[in-house]
């Protein structure tokens, strides 16, 4: 400890700017990945969060909610499959708001337990005209009372629920028969409300997944997906965590090598240094234990700085991106840090382990 | 019991016909508080004797014995051990961690081998820098020292864990007479209230009155 705190005090300077440096890049590190945990939850929200075991959709759909639409018969054949204990219709599509920039989505429920799996504000619709209302982190939220007017129909947000958005958008979870009379209205009379997937809880017990499996089989034209399976599944939230994935990528190599770079360098820097101590009697631990021990403090610091500074922003930020840290995912990502700090110092290591005492004589030639 | 034992140290650099003999059979021993002052010519093995006298470099063949400690055998662990606990070097080029203050240079030793800075550390540091006239220097890094004020930090370095033996290569190469002389005078005292053995090695002759005995070396042969 002695040594590594007192190579600190004399060179504060460039330990100060490799902390600020790994600050930074966790700061970019935690920003990129709450944003694009609020993103991908924006479109899988309303999946991941909903209460039905097993989404049956059309095959052609490929798992996407907005290209799948059902005929009305599906609901019944797909209830008759053993081991699904009930089946229930949900329509979905797209509206504009009146005098609002935004559109919303708006899922008609035949069975209000087909809709998100927890309220966390208020309370489910039961009346004509009430809504239960999503929001995204990236879009505006709503509260308790608000009404918003949909072609021509006025709904009341009754309740809030979290997290539980369609296609990143505000989402009204309202009755099928609201959907069924806002989407007729839109089309003037001329089209039926569409059904665009069934929700299905299975029987206690049994596993989603071979129960969809069993509904795939048994009934025509459908897909069958447990829960998980049609999250991952939408389109989009693949391709964003992949984008993500590689920035992610490329700030952990960046990390890697500012951290391996700076001690491989402070570490030739003070070869004669550690040429002496091992020469006076220090073990190669006694020269090793300083650079873990750098190691540990610049990264622990640049860690907690830039953890401090990502959730310090993200709250300041929370109107425009409406993020916030993931304590698993910061802690998580802040340990993996710390790792690569230490894998990094194994450059480093590795020249202070094949110092050579014998280089104190005469600086490496004896005689 | 000698301070050190050298029993037929054979010293060779290099393989076959590139073979270079740095020390060919030496015999030689310093006794318990006595300085030995050890002379020769440029790659005459001076460095190479001192360095296989304080456990830096294992002899070819032959026998070292420190203090009734044959460390001829010794593993990496061991002779990292037995130079921090009984053999003491001032070098001649790299002797102070720039980074250290002069105090800070004396305790290191202490931490070596997961050893503690206690108070106990602290006094003799003290002490030693104030015995070396380094007292109001406690607090400066090497950079901030003249090279005489290097050398004795060097030498309360050497002295700081107590040691049996010290080996001293080439003191006064970097400073003019005067601080040579003054740095030979403070050795010389330093090493003599300790009761401790030296070995010298110089270029200088001005160093000699202060040794017991000097001995020459010529092509790795000592000289009678």
């Amino acid at each position: 400890m002695f040594i590594a705190f007192k190579e600190i005090r004399a060179s504060l300077g460039r330990f100060l700017l490799l902390i600020g440096a790994v600050m930074l890049l966790v700061v970019l590190l935690l920003f990129f990945q709450s944003v694009a945990g609020s993103l991908t939850l924006g479109i899988t929200g309303g999946i991941e969060n909903n209460n039905a075991d097993v989404l049956v959709f059309n095959e052609r759909a490929r798992g996407n909610p907005a290209a799948s639409f059902l005929n009305p018969g599906s609901v019944d054949e797909v209830g008759a499959v053993e081991g699904v204990a009930s089946a229930s219709a949900v329509g979905r599509g797209i509206f504009s708001v009146a005098g609002a920039d935004e559109d919303v989505v708006i899922v008609g429920l035949e069975d209000q337990l087909a809709g998100p799996a927890v309220v966390d504000d208020g309370r489910r619709p039961n009346a004509p005209g009430e809504a239960l209302v999503s929001t995204t982190s990236l879009a505006e939220g709503f509260a308790i009372g608000d009404v918003l007017t949909v072609e021509g129909m006025s709904f009341e947000a009754v309740g809030v629920t979290d997290e539980a958005a369609f296609d990143v958008s505000t989402t009204l979870y309202v009755s099928y028969s609201d959907f069924a009379a806002v989407t007729q209205t839109r089309s003037g009379g001329q089209a039926p409300a569409p059904l665009s997937w069934v929700a299905v809880a299975v029987d206690d017990g049994l596993d989603p997944a071979t129960v969809a499996e069993r509904i795939t089989e048994t009934v025509g034209g459908i897909e069958a997906l447990d829960r998980s399976t049609a999250a991952n599944e939408l389109p989009g939230a693949d391709q964003i965590t992949q984008s993500f994935s590689i920035l992610y990528l490329l700030l952990f190599i960046v990390v890697t090598i500012v951290t391996g770079v700076f001690f491989l360098i402070l570490t030739v820097q003070k070869q004669r240094s550690l040429v002496l101590l091992r020469a006076i009697g220090g073990s190669r631990w006694d020269v090793v234990k300083p650079v873990l021990i750098q190691v540990v403090i610049v990264v622990g610091l640049g860690v907690l700085l830039g953890v401090a500074v990502a959730g310090g922003l993200l709250e300041l930020a929370k109107d425009v991106f409406g993020s916030s840290l993931d304590p698993r995912t910061t802690i998580l990502t802040s340990g993996f840090i710390l790792a690569l700090g230490i894998l990094a110092s194994l450059g480093a290591i590795r020249r202070v382990l094949s110092v050579d005492p014998i280089e104190a004589t005469t600086g490496g030639s004896v005689a | 019991m000698p301070a050190l034992t050298l029993s037929n140290v054979r010293k060779v650099y290099g393989s076959d016909d590139q073979q270079v003999v740095a020390l060919d059979d030496v015999d030689l021993t310093v006794d318990d508080e006595e300085i030995l002052i050890l002379i020769g010519p440029s790659g005459s093995g001076k460095t190479t004797l001192l360095t296989v006298a304080g456990a830096l470099l294992r002899p070819t063949s032959g026998l070292v014995d420190v203090g009734g400690t044959d460390v001829t055998d010794l593993g990496d662990k061991e002779l990292a051990r037995f130079r921090r606990d009984q053999v003491g070097f001032v070098f001649q080029s790299v002797n102070l961690v720039p980074f250290l203050t002069a105090k800070e240079n004396l305790l290191a030793v202490r931490q070596l081998g997961g050893g503690r800075i206690d108070k106990a550390a602290k006094a003799r540091a003290n002490e030693l820098l104030d015995e070396l006239g380094l007292a109001d220097r406690a607090g400066n890094l090497p950079s901030q020292l003249s090279g005489g004020q290097k050398q004795r930090v060097a030498i309360g370095r050497a002295l700081m864990n107590e040691p049996a033996l010290v080996l001293v290569d080439e003191p006064t190469s970097a400073l003019d007479s005067k601080l040579g002389r003054q740095v030979m005078e403070l050795l010389h005292r330093e090493i003599k209230s300790r009761g401790v053995s030296a070995i010298i090695v110089t270029h200088d002759d001005r160093v000699l009155d202060f040794g017991d005995r000097t001995v020459e070396i010529v092509d790795g042969v000592l000289q009678a």
